[in-house]
């Protein structure tokens, strides 16, 4: 009996935990939400860049 | 009124795929119009003249990257190659002279010491990644290690000054063609980065090395001696990292221990930028070439801007993350 109740916790464990040998397939994250990300730290870039060129120009 | 959402979608995946060019390249655009002078041919020499050196080391990084792999010695063993090339190549009557009682070497004998040198530590790092199966993120954190310390007892930590006007020449000399200065050092890198080419698209070996960074398990079944690949890829990194080190110290005029540090972090970031991904694979020469180029225009355009230090580190950072992300992107889009 206790062994059957092993063997089902098992595999329901595998079915919520399928393995995935590749990195990439591991992330969790939608393209829609990888978009936004990369929209984020192209305007933190942006920002940055502006802000250092104004600090080393003493502007602020 | 499908054609039209295909279209927007296209322009979209386009846009966002190649953000990091793009952006640069309006980052650049933006800067030439602020500051005229960065559109200059003393200005477009020098953005030559760095990304030739850099491209060289990127090429070696680009193999280990597209095994899935990674090389963190590579920035060490430029900087040891450049102090062993400088060594050898003191002018005769310089008063500093490490090594007085050896007189005035032959440059072809001194360059390839500098890539047996640096070949011996590609292949301690493949050896160890190949057969004691230890992460390349480890062995070559420790290698770089191994070689700044290698380094510090070989200068006595002393800096190497009066290098040779015959050797000197090599990178700040140029080539005039149609009215345009070509460094030397250009040249140099478009050979190599050709030879690269060859291997990586028309080589039994390239073939080799893209199947290892697909599926490891795959390619050895299929027959690929993956041990002895991933060796000839760092012992083929060893030798250009020697040779960007043999350039950079005729470039410098001078090394010291601390040349070439931190280098590999932005070799890898241009192959990442230029599409190398770092899920193995996947990376081409030319891609290699544009994520080198793009990333020293950037670090030339804030120097141009006057951006404080401290922020060009921070952007250059943000840089390789985006870098890595776009990577992470294409490859959800194809699933």
């Amino acid at each position: 009996m206790d062994e059957n109740k092993e063997n089902e916790s098992a595999e329901t464990t595998e079915q919520k935990l399928p393995f995935k040998e590749n990195l990439y397939d591991r992330m969790p994250l939608t393209l829609k939400q990888w978009d936004i990300i990369i929209i984020v730290l192209a305007i933190a870039i942006v920002v940055f860049f502006v802000v250092g060129a104004l600090k080393g120009n003493g502007v602020l | 009124m499908p054609n039209k959402k295909i279209d927007s979608k296209y322009v979209t995946n386009f846009l966002l795929n190649n953000a990091i060019i793009i952006l640069m390249v309006a980052a650049a655009i933006g800067v030439g119009i602020m500051r005229p002078q960065f559109f200059s041919a003393d200005s477009f020499r020098n953005l030559m003249a760095n990304t030739s050196v850099r491209f060289i080391i990127a090429l070696g990084v680009s193999g280990c990257l597209i095994t899935k792999g990674t090389d963190l010695s590579a920035g060490r063993a430029v900087g040891l190659a450049a102090c062993v090339a400088a060594t050898f190549l003191q002018r005769g009557d310089y008063s500093g002279k490490v090594y007085p009682n050896i007189g005035e070497l032959p440059i072809l004998l001194v360059f390839l010491g500098v890539v047996v040198v640096a070949m011996l530590f590609g292949m301690w790092n493949g050896l160890i990644v190949s057969y004691l199966n230890v992460p390349p993120f480890i062995t070559t954190l420790g290698t770089q290690t191994i070689i700044y310390g290698v380094c510090l007892v070989f200068t006595g930590a002393q800096p190497i000054g009066g290098l040779r006007a015959d050797y000197t020449t090599i990178s700040s000399g140029n080539l005039e063609l149609l009215g345009i200065k070509i460094p030397y050092l250009a040249f140099i890198a478009l050979a190599l980065g050709l030879i690269m080419w060859f291997v990586y698209s028309s080589t039994p070996h390239g073939k080799y090395m893209y199947a290892i960074g697909g599926n490891e398990n795959a390619a050895e079944v299929s027959g690929v001696n993956t041990k002895l690949t991933k060796i000839i890829i760092y012992v083929t990194a060893g030798f250009l990292y020697g040779t960007a080190g043999f350039l950079l110290g005729a470039k410098s005029g001078g090394t010291s221990v601390n040349m070439g540090f931190g280098w590999e972090l932005e070799a890898i970031a241009g192959c990442t930028i230029g599409g190398v991904s770092t899920n193995g694979g996947i990376g081409r020469v030319s891609g290699i070439l544009i994520g080198v180029m793009v990333f020293e225009l950037l670090k030339i355009a804030m120097q141009f801007m006057g951006v404080e230090t401290s922020y060009t580190y921070i952007v250059q950072g943000l840089v390789i993350i985006m870098a890595v992300a776009l990577d992470i992107r294409k490859y959800v889009a194809k699933k």
